[in-house]
C-alpha cells in the first residue's frame, strides 16, 4: 500500500506523529503484560547476582578495576538487550499483527515507533541494572558525568543497532539465535567503545572531549539514518 | 632450518595442484551443463 | 581456457619462489618471513571480496537484477573461504614469532569480526525461505555491516595494542628487499586472479541453479 490514507495518518501527520502513536501502543501493551522488560530484566539481574557472586571473594588489584568492571558491565548490558529487543517485532508476528502494522503507518513511523519503544526498554535496564553494578561490586568512578554520558549514548547505540536487525529475524525463522548472531557483529565497536569510555571514565584517565561518547553518538546517528534508510525495503510485502 | 624448505615447498605445490585440478575440472563439468542447458531451450 | 593454465603455471612459480629465490627477512626468526607471500594476499582477498558483496548487495537491492546478487553471494562465499585461510595462516605465523596462536591484536580481532559477519549472513540467507525477500535481507544486512567496518578501524587500535608488525609488514611500505617485492606483488596478482577464476565458476553454478528452477517452475 503506497498510496492512500493510512490508519493514524491525518493532514497535518508527521512521521514523528505516527512514530509517537505506535510507541504508546507498544508501552501501554507492555504496561500491561511487562513481558519484553522482564525478560530482560530477568536476564539482567541473574547475571548480575553471578558476576557479583563469583568476583565477590576474590580479590581484584585496584588497578585492573576500572576496566574489568566495564567489561563485565557491558556483557551484562548487551546480552541481556540481545535476549529481549527482538520482542519488539517478534511479538506482531506472533500475534499476526504485522500486516494490520503494515497499513497503519508508513514504514519510517514504523521503525522510528518501535526504536523508542527499545530505546524505552533499555532506558530501563540501565536505570536499574548500572546503579545496581556500581553499587555491589563497588565500582570507583572518577568522572560520573562522563560514565553516564557514556552509558546513555552507547545505550541508544544498542537501541539504534538492533532495531531494523529484529525486524528481519521477526519475519524469518530460527529467531533467538539468529538476532544475536546477526546483532553481535553490528554492536561490536560499539561495546569495545563503551568499554574503553566506561575505564576511562573509572579511572579517570585523561578524557578531556570525552572521544568515546562522540564515537557512540556518531554510531547512533549513523545506524538510525541508515535503518531509515533501508528499513522501507525490508518491510514491504 | 633451511633443510626443510624443500619439503615445506614440496607440499605447497601439491597442495596448490590439487586445487588448481579440482577447478579444473569443475570448469569442464559446468561447461558440460551449460552446454546441455542451452540445448534443452525449446 | 589458456588463462586458466597460466594461471596456474603462474601460482606454481610464485609458491616456488617465495621458498627457494627469496631470502627470509632479517627481524624474523628462522624462515618465517616467507608466510607473507601467502597470508597478507589472502587477507587482501578476503577484504577485496567483501567489499565486492557490499557493492553488489547495493546494486540488487537499487536494480533488483538477480546477478548482482549472486555475486554478492558468490564473493561472501569466497570470502569467507580466504578469510578462514588468512586467519590460519596468521594464527601459524603467529604461534612462531610471538609464541601464542592468538593474541586479540586489532588485526586478529577485526578479522574475527569479518567472520562473524559472514557466518551471520549465511545464517540469515538460510532462515529466509522466500528467494526475493532472502535476497533483499541479505543486501541489507550486507549494507549495515559494512557501515559498522570503519567504526571497527577506527575503534579497535585504539583498545588493544598491537602485535601486528605494521611497519615492516606493510604492503603500501616498500620496506622489502626487490626479490621479495617482485614474488610479493606476484603472489597478490595470482591470488587475486584465483579469486577471480573461482568466483566466476560460483556465479555460473548459481545460474545453472536458477535456470533448473525456472524449468521446474515453467513444467507446473
Amino acid at each position: 500500500m503506497k498510496s492512500g490514507r493510512w490508519i493514524t495518518q491525518t493532514e497535518s501527520s508527521t512521521y514523528l506523529n505516527e512514530a509517537m502513536a505506535i510507541w504508546l501502543r507498544d508501552l501501554r501493551s507492555e504496561f500491561r503484560t511487562r513481558y519484553a522488560i522482564n525478560a530482560i530484566l530477568m536476564f539482567a539481574v541473574t547475571t548480575l547476582v553471578a558476576v557479583s557472586f563469583s568476583i565477590g571473594a576474590f580479590r581484584i588489584g585496584e588497578a585492573e578495576k576500572p576496566f574489568l568492571y566495564a567489561v563485565l558491565l557491558w556483557i551484562i548490558l548487551v546480552f541481556s538487550a540481545l535476549s529481549g529487543l527482538s520482542r519488539s517485532f517478534v511479538k506482531e508476528e506472533e500475534a499476526g499483527t504485522m500486516d494490520v502494522l503494515r497499513l497503519s503507518a508508513r514504514p519510517q513511523a514504523v521503525f522510528l515507533g518501535k526504536l523508542f519503544f527499545n530505546l524505552t526498554l533499555l532506558g530501563a535496564l540501565e536505570l536499574i541494572i548500572v546503579p545496581s553494578f556500581i553499587l555491589f561490586m563497588e565500582y570507583e568512578i572518577e568522572f560520573p558525568g562522563f560514565f553516564a554520558a557514556m552509558t546513555i549514548s552507547a545505550g541508544l547505540g544498542l537501541g539504534a543497532g538492533t532495531t531494523i536487525v529484529a525486524a528481519m529475524i521477526a519475519q524469518a525463522s530460527a529467531r533467538g539465535a539468529l538476532f544475536s548472531a546477526l546483532s553481535f557483529p553490528l554492536l561490536f565497536p560499539l561495546m569495545i567503545t563503551a568499554i574503553k569510555g566506561c575505564e576511562r571514565a573509572a579511572a579517570g584517565m585523561d578524557s578531556a572531549g570525552w572521544p568515546e561518547v562522540r564515537i557512540a553518538v556518531a554510531y547512533v546517528i549513523i545506524m538510525i539514518i541508515m535503518s531509515l534508510f533501508l528499513f522501507p525495503l525490508i518491510w514491504e510485502e | 632450518m633451511k633443510d626443510g624448505l624443500g619439503f615445506v615447498m614440496a607440499v605447497n605445490l601439491i597442495i596448490w595442484f590439487g586445487i588448481a585440478f579440482y577447478l579444473f575440472i569443475l570448469d569442464r563439468k559446468i561447461k558440460k551443463l551449460e552446454g546441455t542447458r542451452a540445448g534443452q531451450d525449446t | 581456457m589458456t588463462a586458466k593454465v597460466l594461471l596456474a603455471i603462474w601460482m606454481a612459480i610464485i609458491i616456488a619462489a617465495a621458498f627457494l629465490y627469496t631470502e627470509a627477512a632479517s627481524g624474523f626468526p628462522g624462515e618465517t618471513s616467507r608466510i607473507l607471500f601467502f597470508h597478507v594476499p589472502q587477507a587482501w582477498v578476503a577484504t577485496l571480496a567483501f567489499l565486492l558483496s557490499m557493492i553488489a548487495s547495493a546494486v540488487y537491492l537499487a536494480k533488483r537484477r538477480v546477478t548482482a546478487d549472486d555475486l554478492a553471494l558468490s564473493a561472501a562465499e569466497l570470502g569467507f573461504l580466504f578469510c578462514v585461510l588468512a586467519t590460519v595462516t596468521g594464527s601459524i605465523f603467529a604461534k612462531a614469532t610471538w609464541g601464542s596462536f592468538w593474541n586479540w591484536d586489532p588485526r586478529e580481532t577485526s578479522i574475527v569480526i569479518l567472520l562473524m559477519i559472514y557466518g551471520a549472513y549465511f545464517a540469515l540467507r538460510s532462515a529466509v525461505p522466500d528467494p526475493e525477500k532472502k535476497r533483499v535481507f541479505a543486501g541489507v544486512y550486507a549494507i549495515l555491516a559494512f557501515i559498522t567496518v570503519p567504526f571497527l578501524v577506527f575503534v579497535v587500535p585504539r583498545i588493544t595494542a598491537s602485535l601486528h608488525p605494521e611497519d615492516t609488514m606493510n604492503p603500501a611500505n616498500p620496506g622489502m628487499d626487490p626479490k621479495t617485492l617482485k614474488v610479493f606483488l606476484g603472489s597478490l596478482f595470482a591470488y587475486t586472479a584465483l579469486f577471480v577464476w573461482m568466483l566466476r565458476l560460483r556465479m555460473r553454478i548459481l545460474r545453472l541453479e536458477e535456470m533448473r528452477e525456472e524449468e521446474r517452475r515453467r513444467q507446473i
